[in-house]
């Protein structure tokens, strides 16, 4: 199937762009990656402002209007009021919707944040002792749980210790190493992800339009 | 002396091989074959356990940027969640989801026609802790409509919506991020878990169990995402760039080997 | 002025405790009324995150007209650059207001014409821009990743381990990567992470309590 003209359009936009971004590397202030950024920066905040300003229409106002939920009154002004942070002297007047963000956030971050992050890891990492089956689960849940709790000390006891204890810190620093080994994997992986996606687009328009291949 | 030169590589030489690495198997496929982990054969596992008619919700993050990493296991569970029978629940949690859904779900080759019978789509929202907490104890509290504006209480068009009203409704979460967790820590349901390579695998650890939950099955990043091709046997975008990924983390290996060889070097020329 | 530090500091103060006190006790009171203020305003933070998204906007435009004033001797780059960003953050809202749905009151937002733009400008772009962090990653790589002592090994031999967990070829040939690198994954990560874990929340628990016993005023504090 022949590539229609908004197709090959789509394809050299997309190679171009990504062309763009790779001159960073070449010259990290060249014209070409500059604009590049410009557009990135530009497209998101507009498509961001324009999605909310959509969303807050017709899911708050809307219902405003029509009188269903008069209510949305009190969240709409909340939100209007963090503009005076633009008029000298009148930011305080910001700090009202800060305050009521914050309430809510607050109020549910006791309830969920707090089970599921402190009390959830905590009953986890004995459960996984208890639980294991095998000698080897035992022991790989013994030593997580070790980990955890020589970690733990590593962060909270910011005092130095001496003698054999200092052993526990050591132990939790290499829990964090590894730790943060495998973030560093993590992220390895996931770039190169994107690396081979943009790679993709690049080559895509030479497959397509300029060698005829079939997508 | 010769290996402490090793480590004065200049950086452009890097980045232009690695592109270079990457670019070969793009143009010349080479087929490798991948075999499957068990967090990803648990994923499977999990959501194939549901008998059909079961109802599932869906995070849905959809992020243009990090489509190469998460596509392929997008649209490889939803072909899985439809085949198996499930009734669909999509919420959209970024400003880009509702413009991306609509490509996963074609590429998912569903069927537009059963929108508010088999699935349902609620409209995008700037969703934060206490919000995904309300959603779950009362899910008209929250939305009025799906993303076409259709009341969730219209029969006609959404009759899916008809039975569904909170979170005892649901049977599955399939989630993206860390919140995910609070649906089963609060309200019991068996979690999946789905994402980026650094949006959910970072995250995943403490939550992940196989047997007891609450999360017991996850896939992250493009490479498990061709895993979870194979594992369903929806093959798609993951597993065709595997040859790329092969080589670059090869590469990367060298690399490695190359910068502690130039620190031995280093050491070996300390000692002269 | 006692009554101004009242108004400006100390009754946003109280309203936080106000708005929060009723959703921590709906969590441990079945009671409808505040079930009702819970699902009333949990939706909320959404609402005032979407209406305040403006701002963001606003500062960002007056950042870089700012940047354009100070940089008046450098040249016609800038003024360039703050023309690309007026003019495609004006061609987005135009097409938007063109593709718009005037009878249910959408913006053009998922209109082909909008997707094809924004797909085309911002979606690979913004791949390859996140995806340049794989070269600079490789070249870390290069020069941190070494054998220097047993803390650096352990980071070393778990990232490169993980790293190869989740690389086919690797899992094929040697088949023992994959539960090692998941090994790796649910005790070595998981321990520290827990830990990570368990000090954010502790953390975050001591900010929240101050902040409702009204000792933290930063959060909520604006001098401007």
């Amino acid at each position: 199937m022949a590539l229609t003209i908004q197709d090959t359009m789509f394809l050299f936009i997309q190679m171009f762009m990504v062309a763009c971004v790779w001159s960073y590397l070449y010259k990290t202030d060249n014209i070409f990656a500059r604009g590049a950024a410009q557009i990135v920066i530009s497209i998101s905040t507009v498509h961001y402002f324009l999605n909310n300003l959509n969303r807050v229409y017709l899911q708050v106002l809307i219902p405003i209007m029509d009188g269903t939920r008069l209510i949305n009154i009190i969240p709409v002004l909340a939100g209007v009021l963090f503009y005076t942070r633009l008029w000298k002297g009148k930011g305080w007047i910001a700090s009202y919707s800060y305050s009521l963000s914050l309430g809510i956030g607050m109020g549910s971050l006791f309830t969920t944040y707090v089970s599921t992050n402190l009390l959830n890891p905590i009953n986890r990492a004995i459960t996984q002792v208890t639980g294991a089956t095998t000698p080897f689960d035992q022991a790989s849940a013994l030593l997580a749980f070790i980990g955890t709790l020589c970690a733990l000390s590593y962060w909270l006891f910011t005092v130095e210790l001496k003698g054999p204890t200092r052993y526990i810190l050591v132990f939790g620093r290499l829990f964090l190493m590894s730790s943060i080994g495998i973030l560093y994997a993590q992220d390895v992986v996931w770039a190169q992800s994107l690396f081979i996606g943009a790679a993709d687009k690049f080559l895509k328009f030479f497959r397509m339009v300029l060698l005829g291949a079939v997508a | 002396m010769a290996l402490a030169k090793l480590g004065k590589i200049d950086y452009r030489f890097i980045y232009a091989f690695m592109t270079i690495i990457t670019f070969i198997p793009l143009i010349y496929p080479i087929g490798i074959p991948t075999t499957v982990g068990d967090n990803v054969k648990n994923y499977v596992n999990k959501i194939e356990t549901y008998p059909a008619g079961s109802v599932a919700l869906t995070s849905f993050s959809g992020y243009i940027t990090m489509l190469p990493d998460v596509e392929p296991i997008y649209v490889a569970t939803y072909k899985l969640l439809f085949a198996r029978g499930f009734k669909v629940l999509i919420l959209l949690t970024d400003v880009d989801a509702p413009i991306v859904i609509t490509q996963v779900l074609n590429k998912a080759g569903v069927d537009w026609s059963k929108e508010g019978i088999d699935f349902v789509i609620f409209p995008y929202m700037s969703m934060d802790e206490a919000a995904h907490v309300v959603f779950t104890d009362n899910i008209r509290s929250y939305f009025i409509n799906d993303w076409k504006l259709r009341s969730l209480d219209n029969a006609t068009n959404l009759p899916l919506m008809q039975e569904i009203y909170d979170y005892t409704d649901f049977d599955l979460v399939v989630g993206s991020t860390g919140h995910v967790s609070r649906y089963n820590v609060w309200c019991g349901i068996d979690i999946v878990a789905w994402g980026t390579g650094t949006g959910l695998l970072p995250f995943v650890g403490p939550f992940y169990d196989p047997i007891n939950g609450p999360i017991y099955g996850y896939v992250g990043g493009a490479s498990q995402g061709g895993e979870l091709e194979i594992a369903t046997g929806y093959l798609g975008d993951g597993i065709k760039t595997n040859d790329a990924k092969n080589l670059g983390i090869i590469t990367l290996c060298i690399i490695i080997i190359i910068g502690n060889l130039s620190m031995l070097g280093e050491k070996e020329g300390g000692k002269e | 002025m006692a009554s101004r530090n009242f108004i400006r500091r100390d009754l946003p103060l109280i309203l936080v405790a106000l708005t929060a006190f009723p959703i921590l006790l709906n969590r441990f009171v079945t009671d409808d009324l505040l079930k009702n203020y819970w699902t009333t305003l949990g939706s909320w933070t959404s609402y005032i995150s979407m209406i305040a998204w403006g701002l963001g906007v606003i500062y960002l435009f007056n950042g870089e007209y700012h940047a354009l004033q100070m940089n008046k001797d450098k040249g016609i780059v800038p003024y360039l650059m703050f023309g690309i960003l007026v003019g495609f953050s004006l061609l987005l809202v135009g097409m938007s207001i063109l593709y718009a749905d005037w009878t249910t009151m959408q913006l053009g937002i998922r209109h082909e014409s909008y997707v094809w733009w924004y797909n085309g400008f911002y979606g690979a772009q913004s791949q390859a821009f996140y995806g340049l962090m794989f070269l600079y990653l490789m070249s870390a790589s290069y020069r941190m990743l070494r054998f220097r002592n047993l803390e650096a090994s352990i980071l070393l031999l778990s990232g490169v381990i993980y790293t190869l967990r989740n690389t086919p070829i690797f899992n094929l040939y040697f088949p023992w990567m994959m539960p090692l690198g998941e090994w790796i994954n649910n005790i070595g990560y998981t321990g520290g992470y827990n830990a990570a874990l368990i000090c954010m929340a502790f953390g975050s628990l001591l900010v929240g309590c101050r902040q409702l016993l009204g000792r933290e005023r930063t959060a909520v504090e604006v001098t401007a």
